[in-house]
């Protein structure tokens, strides 16, 4: 009895101290244990190489687009690591995502391996062929980034302090619509319905501010062309009523949303503040078949922000190959924050 | 999708590529008395060859000095700028070139910087920018970067569907002035706003001051 009772009291006490420990714990130092329990996997060569320099910034811009063969990314693939490492890698990258962006994150990455066993490409495509860095060493309070990464997707967190930096990021998804299991997977669906209903909630009017009158065949500022800041286009914020602002703003959260709950809600507070100066721009078809992707590019920017949504027709549906690029041309890599 | 792509370690950063078409992504840069532009020319697998012939013309798997510097021209006769209706002449200010190896793979890219003097003006004023360059294989982009030079400012930007001709009203404040952003006359037109109200309210304190003294002066000699 005595020892049913000393056990309970036990148990409450741990629960109690492990309900402590959660509140206790940040969304930053959440990532960082979960940072430091994938580097306690490895083995010194393995942590020698996931781990660079904070002022690398050779390693800091090297993200792409591309395949792995093709843009040869460093730091460790999940390809080359044990079940139990590959599943704490993706700890890290989850923690330090949003339970959607996390979802996201998987779903290119499946699209990937959709793709090698229809491409029949196994050294070019595939799960195994996305990449795992840190720039910095895991800290509450000193910046450091994680970066994961391959074939269209580089995901680049900068954390400082509580600050967590999603810029630059891009997605991107071939094929963007599969099946699992007889379920549709649309891994930028939520990017192009969103897109596509505040476009069908502008006026004429509105309209014709919005849609540029040429064509956008890529990204403008893709990989490759940090630091550039090109002259917004299209339908202004301001011209915009509060339902379609609302749009927008949700819309945006696509991407800003991809990060953790509280670094996406400081993120949102900064792209509402600018919101009067953001502006909505679209080019190619403004119709698009339900529960299909469009083959539209569309920009949205403002003051701390560029979004793009480029369809690639590069020999086949665009619709099916989508890249996008979220940047804050103030702030990318946490410049402001990291200093 | 990516198609020909064999085993290469990239060294710079990469970026999307077309796979039919001849990315020429082109950005404007416009400061009061220079304009800047920038070519990034990226021929897509399936029709890098075409490129190449005018590129490699001796096709030794390598691109000269000779060979840059006449592809270089090349593309300077395609292009053309003109500011307030006159041309101006660019002239080739720096470059780079992908090797062979990689353009045949789809992955490299060429980079022209080229620039132009700003012919002397101020108020509304308006450029062309016009790429013909291999036109029936380009997919072209140009933009204007967010001029860094206080005096000059965008107004409008028009193009063709292709964006083969690009036009750009802009304002050139004249010299000694500077455009003020909507943020500083909103800041300044707050300040004044703070200044008239506290000076309001100092004045009718003041003279309900002096009324009270009246009064009180009044009641005394009563």
């Amino acid at each position: 009895m005595s020892s049913i009772r000393v056990g309970g009291v036990s148990l409450l006490a741990a629960m109690s101290f492990s309900v402590n420990a959660a509140i206790a714990q940040t969304p930053t130092s959440r990532i960082v244990a979960a940072a430091n329990a994938f580097l306690s996997t490895l083995d010194q060569a393995q942590r020698g190489r996931v781990l660079f320099g904070f002022d690398d910034d050779k390693q800091r811009a090297h993200w792409s687009n591309l395949p792995n063969q093709m843009v040869r990314r460093s730091g460790l693939s999940l390809g080359e690591l044990s079940a139990a490492q590959r599943s704490a890698a993706l700890a890290v990258v989850s923690s330090a995502l949003s339970p959607r962006g996390f979802e996201k994150v998987q779903q290119i990455v499946d699209a990937d391996e959709m793709l090698k066993t229809n491409e029949r490409s196994n050294a070019m495509f595939g799960k195994d062929l996305y990449f795992i860095s840190f720039l910095g060493t895991p800290s509450d309070t000193k910046p450091w980034m994680l970066q994961f990464g391959g074939h269209h997707l580089a995901v680049n967190v900068t954390i400082v302090g509580e600050h967590g930096v999603l810029t630059p990021t891009l997605t991107g998804a071939q094929p963007a619509l599969y099946t699992v299991n007889g379920k549709t997977i649309r891994p930028l669906g939520a990017e192009n319905d969103k897109a596509f209903a505040l476009l069908n909630a502008l006026d004429e009017t509105q309209r014709k501010q919005a849609i540029l009158s040429y064509r956008v065949a890529d990204l403008v500022l893709g990989p490759g062309q940090d630091g550039k800041t090109i002259q917004p286009e299209g339908l202004k914020a301001t011209s915009m009523n509060e339902q379609q602002r609302a749009m927008l703003v949700d819309l945006i959260f696509e991407w800003s949303g991809i990060v953790h709950e509280s670094a996406a809600a400081a993120r949102m507070a900064e792209v509402k503040a600018g919101l009067n100066e953001t502006w909505f721009a679209w080019s190619g078809p403004t119709t698009v078949a339900p529960g299909r992707n469009g083959t539209s590019y569309y920009r949205i920017q403002g003051p701390n922000l560029v979004i793009e949504y480029a369809p690639q027709s590069m020999g086949g549906d665009p619709s099916m190959h989508i890249h996008t690029m979220y940047r804050d041309p103030t702030n990318d890599y946490g410049r402001k924050v990291a200093k | 999708m990516v198609a020909g792509a064999l085993v290469l370690t990239f060294a710079t950063p990469g970026f999307a590529h077309r796979l039919d078409e001849y990315l020429q992504a082109t950005t404007l840069s416009v400061s009061r008395d220079q304009v800047h532009v920038q070519m990034r020319l990226a021929p897509g697998v399936a029709v890098v060859s075409t490129v190449l012939d005018s590129l490699d013309t001796n096709a030794n798997g390598a691109i000269s000095g000779v060979e840059q510097r006449a592809y270089a021209e090349r593309v300077l006769h395609d292009v053309s700028l003109t500011v307030d209706g006159k041309s101006v002449p660019l002239r080739l200010i720096a470059s780079s070139f992908a090797s062979v190896e990689d353009l045949r793979r789809g992955l490299g890219e060429n980079t022209l910087e080229l620039a132009a003097t700003l012919p002397s003006g101020s108020g509304n004023r308006r450029l062309t920018f016009t790429n013909t360059h291999r036109q029936r294989i380009a997919a072209y982009l140009v933009n204007a970067l967010v001029p860094r030079d206080p005096h000059i400012r965008i107004t409008s930007q028009n193009r063709d569907y292709a964006q083969s001709t690009y036009e750009m009203a802009f304002v050139e404040a004249a010299p000694g002035a500077r455009f003020v952003s909507l943020d500083s006359l909103v800041r300044w037109g707050l300040f004044v706003c703070g200044v008239i109200v506290v000076l309001g309210h100092v004045l009718s304190s003041y003279r309900r001051a002096r009324r009270v003294a009246a009064m009180s002066t009044a009641i005394t000699l009563r």
